[in-house]
């Protein structure tokens, strides 16, 4: 009930954020979302000159260098850079299978999830002129409720996705088209773009934009709904949307000017939603005039306007830049990147032919890479429990509590440029907090978490339990990327052992299961588990 | 396998030299012994934080102006119990000891509090307020951080003996968020964040200078903050057990939090900045009630605080000064509340200050679009007072600091 407790004093903290006046929104106030349109944002953003660490540059950098065995190892990294938690018998099976078989599975569409609620059927905010404030108060309290809802559904998708990439995909776009429940309060609007990023995980990027153009919680995020001609020769510009379009969706910061903006709103102008689940194209409130953008010049219209920005090579470049430090590793190798670039103009933007040939690259398992990202949040929250097969359906409301208290919550990206990420994730805050909870799903916790107890039945999965070096080593390659040093390994060996000798090992000791709980509390609080 | 198992384990191990008090690492390199408090002048601030947004003209009154009554017919303040500072100003009955302090000569009030283009979200003006930006910009790091990272310019690759601030909760991160890091530790009290960081934390980093790959590269990052926050655990709980309080503070808050960091200040542990806050101001609706509560929370903690560090001799060096992201509507709405509103008055107490009133009265004849007040003093004045004239640093690193000059208030 604690638990609950935090989660509801949680909510109460966004209801607070949401506040009395600005529901609904008599005007836009400067917000995460639309602070860069206002061209306000100031960035203070790690250096990366200040690293005092080394670049290390791949001795492969062709893409077309195909990796032609795999090893158990390598197929390892595969799972944990492209799916939320690879189980033993998930890792022998693509082992089994092999590269190709694998990456069919990854790649494997399946039908569209629908949730049970019924909340995703209901188009409309009441009217809210007509309601008292007590009225919007419980209105309000729905939505947030619902947005749990939607927060449990997605993350039990995430965890039943088994060897498919799509739910990876799925939070990539989250990420890159960072829309946030801090503006967009109707849950079904943004239940809507979730299934839209799902129904082009892996498919078009340049459909999948000029999909985004019409999305209703897009269309409120970044206030294009303010963005129209009036009949009587006026216009009422807002320039977010067509910024962050070509900012952070498409080109890239530096490779347009703030002409290419204002002119790109105009071409964007007419498209509104009503804030839920509809949008429209009204061509009154279009401006149909001749506009330059990106140095032609035409009646630009809405689609003609992504058709434009795709001519250029910019878009491949910056998408598979973010591809690749998304599977492989913060600091892009632009050589690589250009590659990828390549493949996705030939196959006309189609995303999944370029993560192919990624993930059979030599590159791709190089080992400089192994380990070499951070397991944000969500991964992380999922995954271990995951790992020891531990169902997570019953404590969800626990994963959603750390995902927040780790500085992740879903449908709430700090702002439009999404997560930062890679180090940020750690800190002195957070990084005691990771610990606990892999300690809390093993010793159970409160009463909200059941005590591990599949302990034995874990360790009968190994190839050979009653070897103690062996289980040991099995172990630690099955939770880490980046095996620990030898003196480490010995002390972990010492805790399984208690003391005794590597022969008097017996599984079925009334001790042992203890001693093995420890062992993996010991391993999952390595820093190297923090890394995947 | 924790901390202390591991000690009795690397005794029986490796016999007593793995038993190292403090960790040498090799990225964070030698530890040069370098002292915080001569870096920041021994001073230190306490900030506390009023969530919410504090009704000023209930908190500072202006009870002989006609306006404020007929503004606020049902919950303006009685004048007959208004603590009078001068003839036009008056504390809230509730913060008496807050006049106990005015009439020693502790307590400057910094009136008519805020910014240009003052945003009326709590979210954004928080956020404005820890940044230390304009309205009309968004700056991702904290002024606290970008101010610490003047000063101790090598903070994370060789973090001081002393965390650089101490922040109770993990609500907002800004304040604290640098350029390059985190300058200082979010704790949620001295006990948890002591047994969490010993009950997770395995002293096995093994001095492998292996960084030959990305992912090793990035193993040792997280080690480095594994140490720090280990490092700081022991700091600051060897001060909580060497610490002690000499009064009995009320269990509301912000007391409970001010006596967590009294007994951190006198078990030893010194920091520049303490951060708190104390929630709940956010009074849309029946004000009157909710605001005497808080007021006395405030007022009464306030004094605990400095009467039990006066008690220890521990006094002389240290601030308690109040924030809160907007003052409220100067008119009351129809809910016997108060909406979201501009500028507020602040408090400032101790013992080396300035005690006076600075900002002049509250102008009740003439408001803004929003039917709000003008603010006097930039909120970033009082931050530039805090820089210059109480850690004695130069106007250059405040105007650094906040990307621009603000002239200080002479507050010390």
């Amino acid at each position: 009930m604690k638990l609950l407790y935090h989660i509801y004093s949680f909510l109460f903290c966004v209801s607070f954020i949401f506040g009395n006046d600005y529901f609904p929104p008599e005007q836009i106030p400067p917000t995460h979302s639309n602070a860069k349109s206002l061209d306000l944002i100031n960035y203070f953003k790690n250096n990366d000159e200040n690293r005092s660490d080394n670049i290390i540059i791949s001795n492969y950098r062709d893409i077309n260098q195909t990796r032609n065995e795999l090893s158990k190892d390598d197929i390892a990294h595969l799972l944990r850079r492209t799916t939320f938690g690879a189980r033993i018998e998930d890792i022998q099976q693509a082992y089994e299978l092999g590269l190709n078989s694998t990456l069919n599975l990854l790649f494997t569409k399946n039908e569209k999830p629908i949730p049970e609620f019924n909340w995703i059927y209901h188009y409309h905010h009441p009217d809210f002129s007509q309601l008292s404030s007590a009225e919007k108060d419980s209105i309000r309290d729905q939505y947030e409720l619902n947005f749990i809802d939607l927060k449990f559904w997605w993350l039990d998708l995430m965890k039943n996705s088994g060897i498919n990439i799509t739910e990876m995909m799925v939070l990539f776009w989250h990420d890159h088209f960072a829309t946030s429940s801090e503006t967009v309060k109707f849950t079904p609007s943004m239940y809507v773009q979730n299934q839209l990023l799902r129904q082009f995980a892996t498919g078009n990027f340049k459909n999948l934009v000029k999909t985004m153009n019409y999305d209703p919680a897009m269309l409120e995020w970044l206030d294009n709904n303010q963005n129209y001609f009036i009949n009587d020769g006026t216009f009422t510009f807002n320039e977010n949307y067509a910024r962050e379009l070509l900012e952070l969706f498409t080109m890239g910061e530096g490779n347009y000017s703030q002409f290419d903006i204002e002119e790109a709103t105009r071409s964007l102008t007419g498209i509104s939603s009503d804030g839920l689940m509809h949008s429209i194209f009204s061509p009154i409130r279009h401006d149909f005039g001749n506009k330059t953008i990106l140095d032609v010049t035409d009646d630009i219209g809405v689609d003609n306007l992504i058709d434009l920005i795709f001519e250029r090579q910019e878009p491949a470049l910056f998408l598979s830049r973010k591809l690749y430090q998304w599977f492989v590793y913060k600091i892009p190798d632009e050589i690589i990147v250009e590659q990828m670039a390549n493949i996705m103009v030939i196959h006309n933007y189609e995303i999944e032919p370029v993560l192919r040939a990624l993930f059979a690259s030599e590159h791709f398992y190089d080992i400089n890479f192994r380990g070499s990202k951070y397991k944000s949040p969500v991964w992380f929250t999922l995954n271990t429990k995951h790992k020891l097969y531990i169902d997570i359906s019953n404590n969800m409301d626990y994963i959603l509590w750390y995902n927040y208290l780790l500085g992740q919550s879903l449908f709430y990206p700090p702002d439009v440029s999404g997560w930062d990420g890679y180090r940020s994730w750690i800190n002195t805050y957070t990084l005691p907090y990771r610990k606990a909870y892999s300690n809390q799903i093993v010793d159970g916790y409160n009463n909200i978490i059941p005590e591990w107890s599949y302990v034995i039945n874990f360790v009968e999965k190994f190839s050979d339990p009653h070897n103690p070096v062996l289980l040991l080593n099995e172990m630690l390659e099955y939770f880490l990327a980046i095996q620990p040093s030898q003196q480490t390994k010995d002390l972990l060996l010492e805790e399984l052992l208690d003391g005794s000798e590597v022969y008097d090992w017996y599984l079925y000791d009334p001790g042992s299961e203890s001693r093995i709980k420890t062992v993996i509390k010991h391993i999952m609080r390595l820093e190297e588990f923090q890394v995947r | 396998m924790t901390r202390k198992e591991f000690i009795k384990k690397s005794l029986m191990a490796f016999g007593s030299l793995m038993f190292l008090p403090r960790i040498v690492h090799p990225l964070l390199g030698q530890r040069t012994i370098r002292n915080l408090q001569d870096l920041f002048n021994n001073k230190t601030v306490v900030l506390i934080n009023l969530s919410g947004g504090n009704d000023g003209l209930n908190t500072v009154i202006p009870y002989s102006n006609d306006n404020y009554y007929n503004l606020r017919p049902s919950i303006g303040i009685d004048p007959s119990s208004v603590l009078a500072l001068n003839n036009d100003l008056g504390l809230h009955p509730e913060l008496s000891e807050l006049y106990d302090f005015w009439q020693l000569n502790k307590l400057a009030i910094i009136e008519n509090v805020g910014y240009n283009s003052q945003n009326l979200s709590h979210f954004r003006s928080t956020d404005i307020w820890r940044s230390g930006s304009n309205s009309n910009e968004v700056v991702n790091t904290g002024w606290v951080a970008r101010y610490i990272e003047q000063v101790v310019q090598d903070i994370h690759t060789n973090p001081p003996q002393y965390p650089s601030a101490f922040q109770i909760g993990n609500s907002n991160t800004l304040q604290l968020t640098g350029n390059n890091g985190m300058t200082g530790v979010l704790v949620d009290d001295p006990e948890t964040f002591y047994q969490l960081v010993n009950e997770t934390y395995d002293d096995l980093s093994n001095g492998e200078n292996d960084l030959n790959t990305y992912g090793k590269q990035e193993v040792e990052f997280i080690r480095q903050i594994s140490t720090l926050s280990f490092n700081y655990a022991d700091v600051i709980q060897s001060a909580s057990l060497n610490g002690q309080n000499t009064v009995n503070y009320a269990n509301t808050s912000p007391a409970r939090d001010l006596k967590i960091i009294a007994k951190l200040i006198s078990g030893g542990l010194y920091s520049p900045f303490y951060l708190v806050h104390q929630g709940g101001y956010d009074t849309h609706d029946n004000q009157l009630y909710r605001h005497d509560i808080l007021m006395n929370n405030l007022s009464s903690s306030i004094s605990s605080f400095i009467t039990d560090l006066h008690n220890q001799g521990l006094h002389e060096n240290i601030v308690v000064m109040t924030t809160s992201e907007f003052g409220r509507r100067p008119f009351e709405n129809g809910a016997f509340g108060t909406d979201h509103g501009t500028s507020a008055p602040h408090f400032l107490v101790g013992n080396n200050i300035n005690s006076s009133i600075i900002g002049g009265n509250p102008n009740l004849s003439s408001f803004d679009n929003n039917q709000n007040l003008h603010h006097t003093i930039d909120y970033r004045q009082i931050f530039t007072s805090l820089i210059t004239e109480w850690f004695g640093h130069s106007q250059n690193i405040a105007n650094t600091t906040f990307n621009g000059s603000f002239e200080p208030l002479g507050l010390f």
